[in-house]
């Protein structure tokens, strides 16, 4: 549906989402065996919820093939993974309290383990053995009061590696700093007095020579906080900038001289009622007001264009960088709000789907925003992946011009009753081509991250990442070789059991 | 969570009153460190609320649960903000967006709130019978 209004922005033709409605028939109970959760498309997704214990591992399996010599480290990522705790349970994928998974590869083996990141609201939870705050889309009754930000900190989003840290990352507040040997849960990361507390995103941006960039948002308040921290995570400047939009942002992009923002029309109110809410119920989503761009001046931190564009929505951006008097910002755009936001909710709760039209699948995907910085005005140029997320690039160009983009996406094997993606794709700027893999209808493809070849070129090394088998419960990692995406796995191997799909996460070589 | 939800608290002197008015009796629990005061605002509208305190009050922290009395209340709707000023700087310290970096506290009855107290999770009838309140610091 923001695909039509984007289309519309950008002149096309429109077209239709299909909105079957909830049906008795599809709903499910909690009482569902695994098999009966196996054989519905339906509960594809959320099947990966059920029986996740608060620790995997250490597991040790092999790979069916030697991974290359070059490939060796450890993936760490992030994901809701708890949904239920006695009689209370989460609707909405990003409520689930966040899990710190370590997959170290080398050779042909790989070693698994995970742990729970100890927020004190999972502390106190735990104890209670009922969820007692609101979280990102559920409310309780007889809860607790959210008086800030951290109240209802999940930490379960990604993961940032500073020195021998992780840091889990949510995004409404603060980061929390896990141990990268044990994943043991330090405790809350306070940079200063002054950023106790605030939100801290969970796409924070190295630059090649290890800065950190990151920022957070102060939802109602049209306020922007920008981070620039030392390789070492200490904080060497902050700064709050007022513009409007800041009810909910996700992502951002760097460039050599600038930090992008793409601030998009959700709207926010705090709860007018005595009825419990939760963050989703406050925002909504306003089609009918511009998405703002800013361009931020690393050095002064100050706004230094900003631009309007017609409202489209989008999580995540690729890379960026400057070519001229342009910016040029690669982003993955998906559905407006409210319609992504539902199928969250239809899919974290095995209800029905709405199925989008053959018009909608061919809606534009991963597209380009052009700022012409002198001419002030900015442009956006479709890029050709239809649909499609989670975009990664080879980040030691991060904020220079790279040739290779690649994303998850659906392909038309997967059934319009099962959530989630199945396929990666590459696409070469240079030839205008792109390559896919298919995973097939039974398996679920986690976010895919690009691993550099140590000398390589631009693009050149692996990408990784895990998949979920819904009708065998059952999650594999698998080693694709970057250039090659559709020769499929170089290298796969099989865990002994399954993994709550998460979100995002990072290699770090060793 | 906003700018100005606490920006009100610099406490100046008790207003005086007869002495027939029914009591407010409040009970601060939750007290972490036993320093400083308490400073506290009792607001007498939705207009005023974290604008103008109808009354302020500054009570020493010597105890993990500080009891006292107003008596200068008249009957009427009332709200009652405080924070525990711990550096004794007669502010409450904030990040840099507003949020409470000391502990504060409220009115709220057994309220469930998501973000700042607002003037109906805070406001309650002080009748001609008294009022007692427990107030916790979050």
């Amino acid at each position: 549906m923001l695909r039509r209004e984007f289309i519309k922005g950008l002149g096309g033709v429109g077209a239709s989402i299909v909105a079957p409605g909830l049906t008795a028939a599809s709903e499910t109970t909690n009482t569902m065996t695994s098999s009966e959760l196996a054989a519905n498309e339906l509960n594809a997704f959320r099947s990966s919820f059920i029986n996740v214990p608060e620790i995997y591992g250490p597991t040790q399996v092999n790979f069916d093939k030697p991974l290359p010599d070059g490939l060796v480290g450890t993936l760490y990522r992030n994901g809701p993974a708890l949904f239920k705790r006695g009689d209370t349970e989460y609707k909405h994928w990003f409520d689930g309290d966040g899990m710190i998974h370590s997959f170290f590869m080398s050779g042909s083996s790989l070693t698994h383990k995970a742990s729970m990141v100890h927020t004190d609201r999972f502390v106190a939870e735990q104890e209670a053995g009922r969820f007692l705050w609101p979280a990102f889309g559920t409310a309780f009754e007889n809860g607790r009061s959210a008086t800030k930000a951290d109240d209802v900190n999940a930490a379960n989003t990604s993961v940032l590696p500073v020195k021998d840290e992780l840091w889990a990352l949510w995004e409404g507040g603060s980061a929390w700093v896990v141990d990268s040997e044990s994943l043991e849960t330090r405790g809350r990361k306070v940079f200063s007095e002054e950023t106790d507390g605030l939100s801290f995103s969970a796409h924070p941006k190295v630059d090649a020579d290890g800065r950190i960039w990151n920022f957070g948002y102060v939802s109602g308040a049209d306020t922007l906080i920008v981070y620039d921290l030392a390789a070492n995570g200490q904080l060497n400047r902050v700064q709050t900038i007022n513009t409007p939009n800041t009810n909910m942002v996700h992502d951002f992009a760097i460039t050599e001289q600038y930090l992008i923002f793409v601030l998009l029309p959700i709207t926010f109110e705090w709860p007018q009622s005595d009825k419990p809410v939760a963050f989703a119920d406050m925002i909504g989503w306003d089609a009918n007001e511009p998405v703002n761009v800013l361009v931020v001046n690393k050095s002064t931190l100050e706004v230094e264009q900003q631009f309007e564009t017609p409202s489209f929505f989008a999580f995540h951006f690729g890379n960026a960088w400057q070519d001229g008097k342009q910016v040029r910002v690669e982003l993955a755009t998906s559905d407006p709000w409210d319609s992504l936001n539902e199928q969250f909710l239809r899919a974290t709760q095995g209800h029905t789907l709405n199925h989008y039209t053959a018009e909608d699948e061919n809606a534009p995907g991963a597209v380009e925003l052009v700022i012409d910085m002198h001419k002030k005005m900015v442009s956006i140029e479709l890029l050709p992946i239809i649909g499609g997320d989670f975009p990664v690039y080879d980040s030691r160009y991060i904020g220079n011009r790279t040739s290779h983009l690649f994303m998850t996406n659906r392909s038309s094997t997967l059934s319009a009753d099962v959530f989630g993606f199945n396929q990666i794709v590459r696409y070469d700027r240079q030839s205008g081509k792109t390559q896919s893999y298919d995973y097939g209808a039974d398996v679920l493809a986690e976010e895919h991250l690009f691993v550099p070849q140590k000398g390589g070129s631009e693009g050149e090394g692996w990408l990784l990442g895990s998949s979920y088998n819904w009708k065998e419960q059952m999650t594999s990692l698998s080693v694709f070789n970057a250039s090659a995406v559709t020769d499929g796995p170089i290298a796969t191997t099989k865990l002994p059991y399954h993994l709550p799909i998460g979100l995002h996460g990072k290699f770090v070589a060793s | 969570m906003r700018n100005s939800v606490f920006a009100l608290f610099m406490l100046v002197s008790v207003a005086s009153y007869a002495a027939s008015n029914p009591s407010l009796d409040i009970t601060i629990t939750g007290v972490k460190e036993q320093t400083g005061s308490l400073r506290i605002a009792i607001f007498n509208s939705k207009e005023t609320f974290q604008k103008e305190p109808h009354i302020t009050l500054a009570i020493p922290v010597d105890s993990d649960t500080i009891e006292f009395s107003v008596e200068e209340l008249a009957v009427g709707e009332f709200a009652v903000m405080l924070f525990h000023d711990i550096d004794s700087n007669e502010k409450m310290k904030t990040n840099l967006v507003g949020m409470p970096r000391e502990p504060w506290g409220a009115s709220l009855e057994g309220t469930t709130i998501f973000g700042p107290p607002k003037w109906k999770d805070v406001m309650f009838e002080h009748t001609d019978t008294g009022t007692s309140l427990t107030i916790e610091l979050q």
